[in-house]
């Protein structure tokens, strides 16, 4: 049942998502045919090409916010409109009908993602020639953000020693940050939609009021653990009597900072994610009341 | 075997008691019609036995089963607006109700779609109100369910779509299986109802056979519904 769900999900979402996708590619395809023209290499054109650059990016991150809105409406619509009235007549359980939502949102977002990061790589690649691309990336991890007499005699620092991750673990906390990060909206999205319900009248005012305090409590909550986890060892540091800010002390703040903030994040997002996922299963099995 | 059955049912919105300690049973085989006047509990009653509304307190079962999926896949839903997604073809619901219900006969459906003249590449929301409630009819009438519950089936088509929509009823149910309509239109159903339950404020005022109305008042089913619905 829940493969059945997930198809007609997919196959419902996919009216709007397959066209997001396609304008992606388009995107990018006009950015690669302006990167093969010579106007980049004209100086006079540089305000151009910045603010081509600028557009590119808020395309992206628009299309990117487009699909999230869709999906929390697709979602609205297919269990609490009109049409919950097909939907929650099924023959499955409101949890599994909840899952295959949750799935089918969370494949379109990362799908979104996959093809945001594949739309930066080709870009980067058709500006620099796409045998390069490592080896920008290695230049990033080894570029020199510190060098000598920015801080104290012979010290120098690389991002990877100011950030203390190298390329190959900050990719993999990219890409679990990324994860989480999808699986969070889309629980805080659907989990506000769900708990909305809850609200005798103005259903969707108390989805949105619900989305605006999580939205507000989430921002609390990483500045308290950011301040917890990444600023009180520099203050404990600056605290110290007698500390001087040279070089490997100052390296050690700028990694106590840096380096817990993937790992705080992701558990932030996941926690809360948890938290929304389990009340939204709560409320679709004991709570339901359709207008 | 009893088919329906609720048990002291109570349901409040905020602090109004929409029904009040409903208690009923349903067996098979019977065309229940469900009456009363506007806001007297008809489709809360439907909803909560769908499972679309959670009950305040009270039981309800179906085939001895709690409400829940076991109860979806032997109840048929008829609900009284359009329920469908407007983009999809005739084609892709009838595809969808063939994935989800186990008892539903596609051959049925584009048959009675066929003497309809409706067309099932049609996407629904070219149609006029009254041929997409035809539809949805024709698609709740080709399950082959224990209980179909009709809200208000005929209450936006023309006298001559009544017609059709009644012997579609009629014709497309198993006698074992049961109906439940809820209608303000009595005299136009009264002609198939066996039993009648009233309901009046949340309160059921009356369950009984329609033979017993006619026998013991003299009376037909409309005439008593005016009689005890007296403004």
């Amino acid at each position: 049942m829940l493969g059945k769900l997930i198809k007609h999900d997919f196959k419902s979402t996919s009216k709007v998502m397959v066209p997001i996708s396609i304008a992606f590619v388009a995107i990018t395809l006009l950015g690669v045919l302006f990167l093969g023209t010579n106007l980049m290499q004209q100086e006079e054109l540089l305000p151009l090409t910045i603010t081509l650059l600028i557009a590119y990016i808020l395309m992206l991150i628009t299309l990117t916010m487009i699909s999230q809105i869709y999906l929390i409406v697709h979602f609205y619509r297919n269990m609490f409109s009109s049409q919950g009235y097909l939907t929650f007549t099924l023959p499955a359980s409101p949890q599994k009908i909840f899952h295959s939502k949750m799935l089918v949102g969370c494949t379109w977002l990362l799908f979104i993602s996959v093809l945001t990061v594949v739309s930066a790589l080709i870009l980067i690649g058709a500006a620099s020639g796409f045998e390069n691309i490592s080896s920008i990336i290695h230049e990033i991890f080894s570029m020199q953000l510190f060098t000598n007499g920015n801080l104290g005699t012979d010290f120098s620092a690389s991002f990877t020693e100011v950030i203390g991750y190298n390329s190959s673990q900050l990719l993999l906390l990219f890409s679990i940050l990324t994860l989480i990060s999808i699986y969070y909206n889309i629980a805080v999205g659907y989990g506000s939609v769900t708990i909305g319900q809850l609200y005798a009248k103005h259903k969707v005012v108390g989805a949105v009021l619900v989305y605006a305090g999580t939205y507000l409590l989430m921002q609390i909550l990483t500045t308290v653990t950011i301040f917890l986890v990444c600023l009180k060892p520099v203050l404990d540091i600056l605290a110290t009597p007698e500390v001087e800010l040279e070089g490997a002390v100052f390296l050690q703040m700028m990694r106590s900072i840096y380096r817990p903030m993937f790992p705080s994040m992701i558990l932030t997002q996941l926690g809360a994610g948890i938290l929304l996922h389990i009340a939204s299963i709560v409320i679709v099995n004991k709570k339901v009341n359709l207008d | 075997m009893t088919l329906l059955e609720c048990k002291h049912l109570t349901k409040k919105f905020g602090k109004r008691n929409v029904l009040s300690d409903i208690s009923l049973q349903v067996n098979g085989g019977h065309i229940i019609g469900l009456l009363g006047p506007n806001g007297s509990g008809k489709t809360t009653l439907i909803k909560l036995i769908c499972g679309l509304l959670t009950p305040t307190s009270g039981e309800i079962y179906v085939n001895e089963m709690p409400i829940g999926t076991s109860s979806k896949k032997v109840i048929s839903y008829l609900p009284d607006h359009s329920y469908l997604n407007d983009w999809m073809r005739v084609r892709d619901i009838i595809d969808y109700f063939e994935d989800f219900y186990e008892d539903f006969e596609s051959i049925r459906a584009y048959d009675m779609l066929a003497k309809l003249k409706i067309n099932p590449s049609d996407k629904l929301k070219t149609m006029s109100k009254g041929t997409k409630e035809k539809v949805q009819l024709i698609l709740v009438m080709s399950r082959r369910a224990d209980l179909y519950i009709l809200d208000e089936p005929i209450a936006g088509v023309d006298p001559a779509a009544r017609d059709y929509i009644l012997d579609t009823i009629l014709s497309n149910y198993d006698e074992n299986a049961s109906i439940l309509i809820s209608t303000h239109l009595i005299s136009d159903i009264e002609n198939i109802l066996d039993q009648v339950i009233f309901l009046q404020n949340g309160v059921i005022r009356l369950h009984t056979f329609v033979d017993d109305i006619r026998q013991k008042e003299q009376k037909s089913v409309d005439a008593l519904f005016r009689e005890v619905f007296k403004c």
